[in-house]
């Protein structure tokens, strides 16, 4: 004991107090216990748990772990880097036919799909458009064969992307109410007699409410119930989906309001019909014997449908399933049209509730069964007899109208939902062509039909597409290197693009209140279209009145965003006619522009460098900014600026073309576009020069009004 | 794969002289006279046998204390030569050695019990009441910081 303590005395140097030797010691004591409560473990949670705990699936499932250790095990797992994403299933795993439902549902959530989706996917190229997935053309079939099929043969469209909407209530109330949305010198409206007991089918151009002078809304076809008292009437309106929207607030305002201040009981009650129909659209001197395909042999020959144009037909016919044949066969002309009305009855397809019901027996009666009915047949790929379940389905049959000087004869089919894929195939089948987008666009403007699937170029939804169009145009303009790209102000095309119809109003009326509009009048038209013109008042000529026209060039063929101009009073017929070169003033200042910004991005390279190498960051001098700017300036300097269009030009422009190209129902370059009304009087002999964008020679074309 | 294990000799270092220089040892000095000593007592084969794993792991100079480590098995020849050990450096030294643990922590679990009993004792031998009492304040202050 003593030594101890002498050890411990000797310890301890002489000067040092006790003090000192127990707060050394007590610090000591702190960072001792410090260090026991928290060991530096080295393992991985997962080794510490006993063995008959682990899995061997932890190291990638956090899921396996006992649920108070997960947090900390995920956290370990994190620091080695981020998860890698779950492989890819295999392609034969993925195309399964139980997988193909769920891919194709997930596909479909965003975008919606036509019922007849995956037979047009296979076949055409698709494209987003109003919210839809549509065909726009076809992989196989070239431009040319889907004229011949409008020409010649039947050409078939999908068409039920667009929109119905139902209304229903008193007629007079409906009248009343729909009138304020139409001009009536454009033509027959919603009351008109004709349409008015639901044998036809009527078009129309709607307003927005007793606006008539600014642009339109859009052309939708319409068609009244054909039974129904004048106090419960029903009416069905087709409208387009770029304009659907606009069309039901107009809807709205009109009937609620209405309906606010008359205190009697429901009035006018609007449905909203949109996926509850399907139409299709067969143009072509065989439509109606590809149609009839479709009846049983009494309805086909006791009469063949009465094809009176815009006529409405309502037939029921059995399940397209049953009946379809074996090979395609070829559509052939069909009897001659007797005007025979076939017997007009209340169509079931009117009826929701018997809509819905058939809508759902598609699905009771799959398709599989039938195939194995069919397959027991005796004599292979004929007729199924009536089968036990079946419900004859009623489809309506509108035939085409009469919407321009050349009549196309063909009919639409109207269909309940569900339907859609047994009807088109069984068309297919019978000799139908199948068309997209594309070939809506060639009909409207070989033949001028199909209008109510395309935009008016004054209404608001024909604007938002012609500034979709332009920015599409630019970007591949501005893709091009510089020295390849067109230049526009060297070459006098104001508008490449995009024709700014308001600049040409302005420049020969002068400003006004309203923008362009494009004039629908029928009386008005009519008269322009005489050979002795009438002399039009001058109130009229003051309005931003554009006419529709059609140029007829000889050789050649214009474009989009042609411009249509002025023979000079000494111009003789025929002369060649060039535009001089125009003077380009930005070249200059854009080759100063790029060295400047070329020489700008090189110094802030180096200034990045040499941040880089003192500091290691990057420090701000981020060329995105002057990139950005740079883009736009260029931009703004390869374009042409904006000039006056009867002056600036060796002839003054009076007009340009929408659609241009070589026509193949006429067989020489054919443009559909629009002149100011104030120019029309000064057209010589129907003869004006239509000169194409990029291009300088004067083209000497024919001009006729609509 | 075979398992490394190592053992952690803690000592106290007892200066051989009552100088009043505060002991100034490095552990680089240190290392190298625990080489020495071991190959004077063993010879070649002993200070090769000790020289993989040795180091010293932890030394503080206030409280005097060194864990030095070593592989298990030739751990014996190095606590066989530590006590003839007799200086480091320049200075006289006496090494004291209080406990062999498998690993630090159980060191540090010994060190904490050891400095408290130190602490205990020096309070026995404290002379005046004042000194008794800054005593307890000190080990206060270091049980109220846990």
């Amino acid at each position: 004991m003593t030594d101890e303590r002498n050890k411990m005395t000797q310890n301890v140097p002489s000067d040092l107090s006790v003090v000192r030797f127990s707060s050394v010691r007590a610090q000591e004591i702190v960072a001792l216990t410090k260090m026991i409560e928290n060991p530096q473990c080295t393992k991985l949670l997962f080794q510490k748990l006993p063995c008959h705990m682990r899995r061997r699936a932890m190291s990638h499932n956090p899921n396996r772990m006992p649920r108070t250790l997960r947090e900390a095990h995920k956290a370990q797992m994190a620091k080695s880097g981020p998860a890698t994403q779950p492989k890819r299933p295999r392609r034969k795993y993925r195309r399964r036919p139980s997988r193909l439902l769920e891919e194709y549902k997930k596909r479909s959530s965003k975008v919606s799909w036509l019922e007849t989706h995956l037979w047009h996917a296979k076949r055409f190229h698709m494209v987003i458009k109003w919210g839809h997935r549509l065909p726009e053309r076809s992989c196989a079939r070239s431009h040319r064969f889907c004229y011949r099929s409008v020409a010649q043969h039947c050409l078939l469209m999908d068409i039920s992307y667009l929109c119905c909407v139902e209304i229903q209530g008193p007629q007079d109330e409906i009248v009343r109410g729909l009138i304020s949305l139409c001009d009536p010198k454009t033509g027959p409206t919603f009351g008109a007699s004709t349409f008015l007991n639901g044998t036809r089918e009527g078009r129309v151009i709607i307003f927005k409410r007793n606006q008539f002078s600014s642009g339109p809304i859009g052309l939708v076809t319409f068609l009244w119930c054909n039974t129904g008292n004048p106090d419960m009437r029903t009416l069905w309106i087709w409208s387009h989906p770029a304009f659907y929207q606009q069309f039901l607030c107009e809807l709205n305002s009109i009937f609620e309001s209405d309906s606010d201040l008359l205190c009697k009981p429901p009035g006018v009650k609007i449905t909203l019909n949109k996926g509850k129909l399907n139409r299709f659209r067969l143009r072509g001197p065989f439509a109606h014997s590809v149609v009839s395909s479709l009846f049983d042999k009494e309805t086909r020959s006791a009469s063949s449908l009465s094809q009176s144009p815009g006529f409405v037909t309502s037939v029921e016919v059995r399940d397209p399933r049953m009946i379809l044949a074996q090979t395609r066969i070829k559509a052939s002309s069909s009897t001659v049209g007797n005007c025979e009305l076939v017997g007009l009855s209340q169509s079931k397809l009117w009826d929701a509730s018997v809509r819905d019901q058939i809508t759902n027996m598609r699905t009771s009666l799959p398709d599989h069964v039938i195939n194995n009915r069919r397959s027991e047949l005796l004599v292979p790929g004929t007729e199924l007899p009536v089968q036990p379940e079946e419900i004859p389905i009623p489809i309506l049959i509108v035939n085409a109208s009469h919407e321009s000087s050349d009549f196309v004869p063909g009919c639409d089919v109207i269909l309940p939902a569900g339907w859609a894929t047994a009807f088109w195939l069984a068309l297919i089948y019978s000799g139908g062509h199948a068309g997209g987008l594309k070939d809506a666009g060639s009909m409207n403007f070989e033949y001028g039909i199909c209008r109510d699937l395309c935009l008016e170029i004054d209404s608001e939804a024909g604007k938002a597409t012609a500034v979709d169009r332009k920015m599409n145009l630019m970007e591949e303009y501005f893709r091009r290197p510089p020295k390849t790209r067109t230049n526009f102000i060297k070459l006098a095309t104001p508008f490449p693009f995009c024709v700014d119809w308001d600049r040409l109003t302005i420049d020969w009326i002068g400003q006004s209140e309203s923008g362009f509009t494009v004039l629908r009048d029928k009386k008005l038209l009519s008269g322009l279209c005489q050979k002795n013109r009438i002399v039009l008042p001058e109130i009229l000529l003051s309005q931003p009145y554009l006419v529709p026209v059609t140029v007829r060039v000889k050789h050649g063929s214009p474009q989009e965003f042609s411009m249509i101009c002025l023979p000079g009073a000494d111009d003789k017929v025929n002369s060649v006619i060039n535009e001089p070169i125009h003077q380009d003033p930005c070249a200059k200042e854009r080759k100063m522009l790029r060295q400047q910004h070329s020489s700008l991005l090189k110094s802030l390279a180096k200034k990045r460098k040499e941040f880089r190498d003192k500091d290691g960051t990057i420090g701000d001098f981020s060329s995105a900014t002057a990139i950005a700017v740079h883009k736009e300036k260029t931009r703004s300097l390869w374009l042409p600026s904006s000039c006056n269009l009867k002056t600036s030009f060796a002839r003054p422009i009076i007009g340009f073309v929408t659609q241009g190209d070589f026509g193949l129902s006429e067989g020489k370059g054919i443009g559909r576009g629009y002149i100011v009304i104030r120019a029309i009087s000064q057209i010589p002999l129907s003869l004006v020069l239509v000169r194409n964008p990029g291009t300088n020679l004067y083209m000497w074309a024919e001009i006729t009004m609509e | 794969m075979v398992r490394f294990k190592n053992r952690y000799l803690t000592a106290e270092i007892i200066p051989g002289d009552s100088t009043t220089q505060p002991l100034n040892v490095k552990k680089y000095d240190l290392l190298a006279s625990v080489l020495d000593v071991t190959e004077q007592i063993h010879g070649e084969f002993g200070a090769a046998a000790i020289r993989n794993g040795l180091e010293i792991k932890y030394f503080n100079e206030s409280t005097q204390i060194a864990i030095i480590r070593c592989r298990h098995g030739p751990h014996r020849l190095l606590a066989s030569s530590l006590p003839f050990l007799s200086t480091v450096g320049k200075r006289k030294v006496q090494l004291q050695s209080v406990y062999t643990g498998a690993t630090m922590l159980r060191c540090f679990k010994f060190l904490k019990i050891f400095h408290e009993d130190k602490i205990n004792e020096a309070l026995k031998t404290c002379k005046t009441e004042q000194e008794k009492k800054k005593v307890i304040e000190t080990m206060s202050k270091a049980n109220l910081e846990f």
